[in-house]
């Protein structure tokens, strides 16, 4: 890696799928590589000391805080956002729409972190019990739902139910 | 935060001279979890960073020859917490490392970043100083072995020189006979800090005496710190309630605790005591499993 | 034991049937939300684009002698530095405008600003910031609200005369360091003869923390100057036409130069209707010719901004030897803190500060509220703003007396819940009394009075929360292709009030496939409150209805020309226009509206409803009662929730997922108050400025709850609706409280209850 004339540094990141390259300083953090030069900006900032999970993030598919890693650290390889959940198509993944058939969001700030923790669990274990479900999702604080309803948006899209019960249209 | 460089080490050779040549001015960087927190608010503020992770090998989790278990450095709570040499032969670490935060923590934060930082609130020191581990450095003056037991020197310092990196804690892999037992109290929310970490080891003998033992206690001083008096009350002995009762109320008075929201000095020292008791009795407890 | 959702929501009989309702709403921000495409606030820049960091002070009280900026404007990438010689004798507020944007000669708490920079990047703001040297002449604090009225205090405030004060005259005081308050008296003349003469009287000081809200988006702003001069302001605010009255007062613009938008908002719960940064950003911008943007650190979000009261609250009751109550008074001192300016009331204190005992009848009462300055973090409004104080405190001293008694807690309870036709203790007359039906599912899902083991312990708490009332304006847009457009100045602030309005919609005929809700800025809407005070589905809904009755209204005058052929009595029907004698269609909406409505001039319909509450009528309450049962361990204190259950008082419900979201995230966040959260501070300073030390609950933290749903359709709403934002979550706390009473006999009165706190009562009891 070169380091050109003013201290900033070549990085080689793969975001949803798509490769960037760009010459950064050495202290720029990850969650603001993604907000402000690349405009992904559905990944929050909200404490920014790696305890709500508002800025979940994949990296090379592992959970972690954007805000808590240099843009650096995460050199040749790939980050997957809120924004890479969806199929290329737009069709929403069955966590996506469980979460809004189930009340797994209000106001809409932490779901990001949540979609991205949930795709994560369920790329680890892909039948969680509730238990797993709470443990796994302990690191992604919603100030809104309770909770309730993000669990029962998970175990609704493990177990592959529609729309809450009533919807029978 | 002002700009820095960074440089990601191609090597623990070219880490040490980039330390070496910086001084102060030079910090490293492991995990991140604590580093961008100390970067926040101004309590380290280097000139050049200098990255671990892409030094090879850094994070290898292996038996050596003499059976010892050598965790490296840079590998995470999270890959410890899953690694089948490990879960097998240290189930109570892995247990211990799974307890620390959140699965991203977990994911980001490693085993010698966790040491080298020295914050008496961190949970895996208490059990690995329970199992006699002990770390690996290589600096300057090349490599050496520090035993974890004169690690750890106040809160944000160890016995680490400057320029010196740690790269590995080794543990000896205990015999089946051998009984451990771990808390992290956690009073409030089940994802904070501990009010109290215990961890404790009891080398039983055939005839009932406690052949040996290790009591260590973390959150509750400046360092992680074994409960001494209260292992000496204990060893050689036939223990019963009375016993584990008297050791309990010599661990609370070993420690030094300050107050924060997670309790008072008196509060830590008291659950302290009780913490220790609750855990003596479980790893004597003869229906309890191993480890 | 099951954790969490423990069944689904039971449901009593009632509420009015809409078959349009019982199926679960699809979000109107559903997919924008899942998708990262919801855009809030912080997610804005515009080219050219400045950032704004802020200088605090380092101390709760202190005489400014001197701020020097000059090395901090040359510094790199800085282009402006302001200091309050830059804005003397600016001030703003919600209601009285008594904080200054940049504080000139005083600052009155740790957070004042004491400089404002603007700089190309962030860090370099945040660098320049260092380099400002101060000279402050500490003075003498006022740390409590105890001590803000004991003799001789500091004065925080000199000249409150000079403070402009919002829509009215400010009421006065009585002393200089008091911000507001309120008295409620009901027969209180005989009061001092009831409680000498009742056989049993009984007096208890309840202490209640500063909170934060605990929203994960932080406050943030960007302000820029048009070439027309116009000030466009995004904002987390959730209340944009009264931010932009409370701008133009502060800083002498006339409001309609103001144009305010605002995106999603990230979580609210009262701390949203207050902004700081968005005046000092627009001197900013004025100085720069730039926009500029600011984006609270958490740190200063948490101990800088606004918090809930802290309060210290002293109860007396007087009762007869049958467990009535005869007489009540309390004295409620609220922690205002530095500043007034976050609290929106005339009264300048929160509504809910005399609700120690509002679902019960007491004959005799007299509660003094009052709210008073302090040189710490200013107080506003959070989540049921003094409920949670005063419900912690009233329904902590009934589980007292009830004990003292040796009266069952909630027969004691039953016994003096204020029924149909009675009037509550602050004079409250219930459209419909309900706590009495409340406390019998409590006693029959809690399975009451059998036994419980050791350690155990069982506690209820029965809380009301007033339905809100207000001017609601809403327009609706006809277009030509068919879809119809409302537009709204109400944000969406995760209530779902603009799918409240697209359900109203469908429930009146209106397919939701052809309605959009859409916000508009300031510019683009008639002023509305904003959302909050629970009235958002009160006033929503009415207003919806009226919109929807008068585009039915209008298509019924125009049928016959469109459709000449159809036969009288033709109406709307599932989106088609239908014989409403045999229900054949006659033809797509989309068609007629392609009739009616010219191509590019869309046909516009608006309307605005009123919904107030009268002096001397009834008035319409939530109800809620929460019930827990608790296992304490007698070594360390240490509690758990092993049962939680919630009853609800609902009107005719819109969104039902959302209004069971509501319940339950009311319960966690009333738990988090109960049991965890509480700002501490040491000499002024906020310590546990971080979510690592400050608290929330986390999924692990929730017990198994259930959750029982009593509906009724009298409610103000359309249909009957009500609301349920802000009545459940008071009465966590001391339902927590009363539980580990019973189960160890130890009583807390300080929130939030700690393991510690309960280890040490139980060593003294």
């Amino acid at each position: 890696m070169a380091a050109s004339a003013d201290g900033r540094l070549a990085l080689r990141v793969t975001v949803n799928g798509t490769l960037h390259e760009l010459t950064i300083p050495g202290s720029r953090l990850l969650i603001d590589l993604l907000r402000d030069d690349l405009g992904l900006t559905g990944t929050k900032k909200g404490c920014a000391i790696g305890v709500c999970g508002a800025c979940s993030v994949l990296v090379d598919g592992e959970l972690m805080s954007a805000c808590l890693l240099l843009a650096l650290a995460v050199q040749g390889r790939s980050v997957t956002t809120v924004e890479g959940l969806a199929a290329p198509d737009g069709s929403l993944s069955a966590l996506q729409a469980a979460f809004i058939a189930h009340g797994g969001f209000q106001c809409g700030i932490c779901t990001p972190g949540q979609l991205v923790a949930a795709t994560a669990l369920l790329a680890h274990q892909p039948d969680p019990d509730e238990a797993e479900v709470r443990a796994w999702m302990t690191g992604n604080l919603c100030r809104c739902t309770g909770y309730l309803g993000i669990v029962a948006s998970i175990r609704a899209a493990v177990i592959g139910e529609g729309p809450a019960a009533g919807a029978g249209e | 935060m002002r700009p820095f460089s960074y440089v990601p080490a191609a090597s623990l050779e070219e880490a040490v001279g980039v330390l070496a040549r910086h001084g102060d001015e030079a910090h490293l960087l492991a995990g991140g979890t604590s580093f961008v927190l100390l970067l926040q608010q101004g309590l380290v503020d280097p000139g050049v960073v200098v990255g671990l992770s892409s030094v090879p090998g850094l994070n290898t989790i292996e038996r050596d020859g003499a059976g010892q278990l050598r965790i490296g450095a840079m590998a995470t709570l999270g890959r410890i917490e899953g690694d089948p040499l490990v879960r097998d032969a240290l189930p109570c670490l892995s247990e211990v490392v799974g307890r620390v935060a959140t699965v991203r923590i977990r994911n980001q934060a490693t085993i010698g970043g966790n040491l080298a930082h020295a914050d008496p609130a961190q949970d895996p020191p208490p059990i690995l100083l329970a199992l006699d581990a002990v770390v690996e450095a290589i600096g300057p003056s090349g490599r050496r072995t520090i035993p974890l037991d004169s690690f750890f020197v106040d809160v944000f310092e160890t016995a680490l020189a400057p320029g010196e990196i740690l790269t590995a804690v080794r543990v000896a892999a205990p015999s089946p006979a051998i009984r451990f037992a771990t808390v992290k109290f956690l009073p409030r929310t089940v994802d904070d800090f501990a009010t109290v970490t215990v961890a404790v080891r009891i080398d039983p003998s055939p005839d009932g005496r406690v052949a040996d033992l290790r009591i260590a206690l973390g959150a509750v001083a400046p360092v992680p710190l074994r409960a001494v008096a209260a292992e000496n009350a204990i060893r050689g002995h036939v223990p019963d309630e009375a016993l584990l009762a008297g050791a309990a109320e010599l661990a609370r008075d070993a420690v030094d605790p300050f107050d924060d929201v997670r309790g008072s000095a008196d509060y830590k020292r008291e659950m302290t005591r009780v913490w220790t008791l609750r855990a003596l009795r479980r790893a004597l407890a003869p229906s309890e499993r191993v480890a | 034991m099951t954790q969490g959702r423990a069944g689904p929501a039971g449901s009593g009989p009632g509420g009015s049937h809409i078959p349009a309702l019982d199926v679960p709403e699809d979000r109107v921000d559903g997919v924008a939300k899942v998708t990262g495409a919801a855009r809030f606030a912080a997610d804005r820049a515009m080219p050219g684009m400045l950032w704004a960091r802020f200088l605090a002070s380092p101390m709760p009280h202190a005489a400014i002698r001197s701020v020097d900026a000059g090395r901090a404007r040359t510094m790199p990438g800085v282009r402006a530095v302001l200091t309050g010689e830059d804005a003397r004798d600016l001030y703003f507020g919600r209601r009285l405008l008594d904080r200054p944007v940049i504080a000139w000669d005083r600052v009155r708490f740790v957070g004042d600003r004491l400089a404002a920079v603007a700089a190309e990047t962030p860090e370099q703001a945040e660098a320049a910031l260092a380099t400002i040297a101060v000279d402050l002449e500490a003075l003498e604090p006022v740390l409590d609200a105890e001590a803000s009225l004991a003799a001789g205090a500091p004065i925080l405030h000199e000249h409150p005369e000079r403070y402009a004060f919002l829509d009215g005259k400010r009421p006065p005081t009585g002393h200089p360091n008091i911000q507001g308050g309120f008295t409620i008296e009901g027969d209180a003349a005989d009061l001092e003869a009831v409680f000498a003469a009742a056989p049993h009287v009984f007096t208890h000081t309840y202490r209640t923390p500063r909170q934060h809200h605990g929203y994960l988006e932080p406050h943030a702003t960007l302000v820029w100057i048009d070439d027309g001069d116009l000030v466009h302001v995004v904002t987390t605010n959730k209340a944009p036409f009264r931010l932009r009255a409370q701008m133009a007062a502060s800083l002498g613009l006339a409001a309609e130069r103001i144009v305010v938008e605002t995106g999603y908002i990230g979580g609210d719960f009262g701390g949203k209707g207050y902004s700081i940064d968005e005046y000092a950003c627009y001197l900013l911008a004025r100085a720069t010719g730039r926009p500029v943007k600011a984006v609270t650190p958490y740190a200063e979000e948490i101990g800088q901004v606004n918090v809930r009261h802290a309060a210290v609250m002293r109860l007396r009751t007087a009762v007869d030897a049958d467990g009535r109550l005869l007489a009540h008074s309390a004295d409620i001192l609220l922690d205002g803190g530095a500043y007034a300016s976050a609290k929106p009331l005339a009264h300048l204190a929160v509504a809910g500060a005399a609700d120690t005992l509002a679902p019960y009848r007491v004959p005799h009462v007299r509660i003094v509220a009052r709210t008073v300055y302090t040189n710490t973090v200013p107080a506003g409004h959070m989540r049921a703003p003094g409920q949670v104080q005063t419900n912690f405190a009233g329904e902590s001293h009934l589980d007292e007396i009830a004990r003292a008694l040796g009266q069952d807690p909630l027969a004691f309870r039953l016994r003096n819940a204020a029924r149909p036709g009675e009037v509550g203790a602050t004079g409250a007359r219930f459209r419909e009394a309900r706590g009495a039906p409340l406390l019998e599912v409590v006693r029959r899902e809690m399975e009451w009075g059998s036994s419980l083991p050791a350690g155990r312990g069982r506690g209820v708490a029965l809380g009301l929360h007033h339905v809100g009332a207000g001017r609601l304006p809403l327009t609706l847009l006809i277009h030509h292709d068919g879809r119809l457009e409302i537009t709204t100045g109400l944000p969406e602030q995760g209530g779902g009030v603009h799918t409240v309005i697209r359900r109203v919609m469908a429930a009146a005929a209106v397919p939701e496939s052809i309605v959009a809700v859409r916000q508009v800025a300031t510019s683009g809407t008639p002023p509305d409150p904003g959302v909050g005070g629970s009235w958002a589905t009160h006033l929503a809904s009415r207003a919806t209805a009226a919109l929807a009755a008068g585009f039915l209204a209008w298509l019924d005058e125009r049928l016959p020309g469109a459709l000449p052929a159809a036969p009288a009595g033709a109406t709307l029907r599932d989106g088609r226009v239908v014989d409403a004698a045999d229900g054949s269609t006659l033809a797509a909406l989309d068609t007629v509206l392609a009739r009616l409505v010219p191509r590019d001039a869309p046909v516009e319909l608006s309307t605005v409803y009123e919904g107030g509450h009268r002096e001397g009528e009834d008035d319409d309450f939530d109800f809620a009662a929460c019930a827990v049962e608790v296992e304490v361990d007698r070594e360390t204190g240490a509690f758990a929730i092993r049962d939680a259950l919630l009853v609800v008082d609902a009107g005719t419900i819109i969104n039902p997922v959302a209004h069971r979201g509501q319940a339950e995230g009311g319960f966690v966040f009333g738990l988090g108050g109960a049991v965890m959260e509480g700002l501490v501070l040491d000499g002024g300073v906020v310590t546990n400025l971080s979510l690592a030390d400050a608290r929330l609950p986390t999924p692990g933290d929730v017990p198994p709850l259930r959750l029982v749903v009593l509906p009724t359709d009298v409610g103000p709403g359309a249909f009957g609706a009500k609301a349920i934002g802000e009545a459940v979550n008071p009465s966590v706390a001391p339902a927590v409280a009363n539980a580990i009473a019973d189960a160890v006999g130890a009583r807390l009165r300080e929130l939030p209850l700690s393991a510690e706190d309960l280890l040490r009562a139980m060593h003294r009891a």
